[in-house]
């Protein structure tokens, strides 16, 4: 029987869920079914399953530096090379697309790991690879859906435009969709956001500890258990003011809405930090 | 840069990132965590949990004799409100102590004891460190120092082998000489010995003089003295640096300096310490008592290789300054020094004047010069006795032995 995981784990794993939402709904199943026949597809995921094996024997290590960053790059890059000998031959993206949509898969799949699981991940890196995810799942779904739409099985470019909030302030023209779960996915993030806070400082907490003592128990992450509910607390309220401005600035200027506020709060929390520590 | 800078810069990029990109939810968590991080930054600026330490160090003994085991007990009590992370450390790097207790959850209220027991087996003045306090932050991002004032030393003095015979039964007592070891000269007379150079006025025997076949003149042995005072030379060049067995030449020297020191004082001998290079760096008249063997032993523990090395012919213009009447007629030279040429000539000179005996130690290195310095001076009459750190017991037994002939000469 496995032995119970900490508090820390388990609220990783509920603070994922908004992530798990957008990936396994009908939309996106539907399509990686219709992917079962691609063989990019899978090449994609033995060639990657190949560089894993190859990396937990310990071959990967054993090359010299040189030889292996060429050696991990070649074997990365392989599955998304050879679809594009098709497109070169026959014009189908469909190979390319295919390999893509399996990066993109696995990806989500170790970040959600990572997030998780990730012994060694600091606050930075569980922070970091929920970002990956949430962005990967949210190409994956939008993708799938606008495949479903346009009659593609997945729809690179509109998988892009769901994250192409940058490119549209020097004039490209995205074309967000409207997904059909992001109700269920907003109200998964205001308990994952606390969640995924507490996480990641209680991951701070331990990687501090490892680093201290490699062989140590995990005592200080129990013992500080409230401390670190305290300061998620703290952060949740202090989203308030940011909810609020956001709600004042919509009506005038919504495309400025993830920016100015949280900004403001920054700025003034910085401030405060910084008087604090001139002291 | 600091960690935790280095920390919410990376948070405000990935916020930029995910606010640029127009994700909201990912911006309000990465907001999120960085809120929680500057809460935590600000709550340990405020809350001053470094303020409310108490630390005490205590060791149960400050002066040893090596080897000894020293106790040391740490006691830390946190009066804070909220838990503090701290980690509590001092070392002391010559005896290979470090005391750290890694970082630690403090309770408010709750108090830690550490006890630790580690080995004086060094001679020296071993310096503990400041008691250092590393208070954190509960995330464990910044910290800040607290360093109490408690620099402590503590005293290794010289290994001491005691001599075999007890003062009570040794030769002086056969002679009936009493081992007293209170100060000064009584009226009692316990016998008669040759006058030494330097000797008071006070205690020449003109009646044995004149009763004498030669008619030399005489002193009178009085009760609480046994015979001239010695004086104990130690060679602390550079030379006493070389390493012998798991300690360097000086560490010998300075045992057996000690030895000699306390056993002539035990037995009622007034000794004397110089410690020498090119000229005299310490000098210690002969005397008697708790409070003087306390003061060689002192020097000894202190005394470290100099920069110079030993000159014989600086020490033999400094010995030839040493009155007897202050410093006696018996000197034992300790001396490491092997190399200079000057040494058996020099040697043989010191001994026309004065009774002397010289020990000098060896190691693997300079063991073919030190036995020749050693046959040199032999046939000069001069006793050279040769030492390492696997000899030291025997040349103490050959010192006691020299020392019960002194007093049977006198």
């Amino acid at each position: 029987m496995l032995p119970l995981r900490e508090l820390r784990t388990y609220i990783s794993a509920l603070s994922v869920i908004p992530i798990a939402v957008m990936i396994a709904n009908p939309v996106v199943l539907a399509t990686f079914a219709s992917y079962l026949s691609s063989l990019a597809f899978f090449s994609a995921f033995g060639l990657i399953a190949v560089y894993l094996l190859l990396k937990q024997i310990g071959f990967v290590r054993s090359l010299s530096a040189n030889v292996q960053v060429v050696f991990e790059s070649f074997l990365l890059i392989l599955p998304i090379i050879i679809p594009m000998f098709s497109i070169f031959a026959t014009g189908n993206p469909s190979d390319f697309i295919a390999a893509f949509l399996a990066y993109l898969l696995i990806g989500t799949t170790v970040s959600l790991f990572r997030v998780v699981f990730g012994d060694g991940v600091g606050a930075f890196g569980k922070v970091l690879y929920f970002f990956f995810a949430y962005m990967m799942a949210l190409m994956i779904y939008a993708g799938c859906l606008a495949g479903q739409i346009t009659g593609e099985q997945f729809s690179l470019l509109l998988a892009f435009d769901q994250i192409a909030g940058i490119a549209s302030y020097i004039g490209y023209q995205a074309h967000p969709l409207e997904l059909p779960l992001i109700g269920y996915v907003k109200i998964g993030m205001a308990f994952a956001i606390p969640g995924i806070t507490f996480s990641a400082l209680a991951a701070q907490v331990r990687l501090t500890e490892i680093k201290d003592n490699p062989s140590g128990e995990a005592k200080m992450v129990s013992s500080l258990r409230l401390a670190v509910a305290l300061l998620t607390l703290g952060s949740a309220l202090l989203l308030f003011p940011v909810y609020f401005i956001s709600l004042a600035i919509t009506n005038f200027a919504p495309y400025l809405v993830t920016i100015i506020p949280p900004v403001l709060v920054v700025g003034v929390i910085l401030l405060s930090l910084y008087f604090v520590e001139r002291d | 840069m600091k960690k935790h800078i280095r920390l919410l810069i990376g948070f405000f990029g990935l916020m930029t990132l995910c606010s640029l990109a127009l994700l909201p939810d990912a911006t309000l968590a990465m907001l999120s965590v960085m809120l929680a991080l500057s809460i935590n930054l600000i709550l340990f600026k405020f809350l001053k949990p470094f303020d409310s330490f108490e630390i005490t160090r205590v060791f149960d003994k400050y002066q040893v004799m090596p080897p000894e085991d020293i106790n040391t007990t740490l006691s830390m009590k946190y009066n804070g409100r909220f838990p503090a992370n701290a980690s509590v450390e001092f070392d002391c790097r010559s005896l290979g102590l470090n005391i750290n207790t890694g970082t630690v959850v403090f309770q408010p209220g709750e108090t830690y004891d550490l006890k630790k027991t580690f080995l004086a087996d060094r001679r020296g003045i071993h310096k503990i460190s400041n008691t250092k306090v590393v208070v954190k932050d509960w995330l464990l991002l910044s910290g800040i120092t607290i360093t109490s004032k408690d620099e402590s030393e503590l005293l290794v003095l010289p290994h001491i082998y005691p001599f075999e015979t007890s003062p009570q039964t040794s030769a002086a007592g056969l002679l009936g000489v009493s081992s007293a070891v209170k100060q000064g000269r009584s009226s009692e007379v316990w016998g008669i010995r040759d006058y030494q150079p330097g000797d008071d006025f006070k205690i020449i025997s003109w009646k044995a003089m004149a009763k004498s076949p030669d008619h030399k003149p005489k002193s009178k042995i009085t009760a609480g003295e046994e015979g001239q005072a010695i004086t104990v030379v130690v060679d602390i060049g550079k030379d006493m640096e070389l390493p012998n067995g798991d300690q360097i030449s000086l560490d010998l020297a300075a045992d057996l300096a000690a030895s000699l020191s306390y056993n002539f004082i035990k037995r009622g001998t007034r000794t004397g310490l110089v410690l020498f290079d090119t000229r005299p760096r310490t000098v210690v008249k002969p005397s008697r008592g708790e409070s003087h063997v306390d003061s060689l032993l002192r020097n000894l523990a202190k005394v470290q290789p100099s920069n110079d090395r030993f000159l014989i012919t600086s020490f033999t213009n400094s010995y030839l300054d040493f009155s007897a009447s202050e410093f006696g007629n018996s000197f034992v030279l300790i001396l490491g020094r092997t190399d200079d040429r000057l040494i058996e000539s020099y040697l043989s000179k010191l001994k026309s004047t004065r009774e002397l005996v010289i020990i000098l130690i060896y190691n693997e290195d300079n063991l073919e010069r030190a036995k020749q310095i050693q046959d040199t001076v032999k046939k000069n009459g001069i006793e050279l006795l040769l030492t390492d750190h696997a000899t030291i017991r025997e040349t103490m037994k050959k010192m006691e032995e020299w020392s019960y002939a002194t007093v049977k000469r006198t």
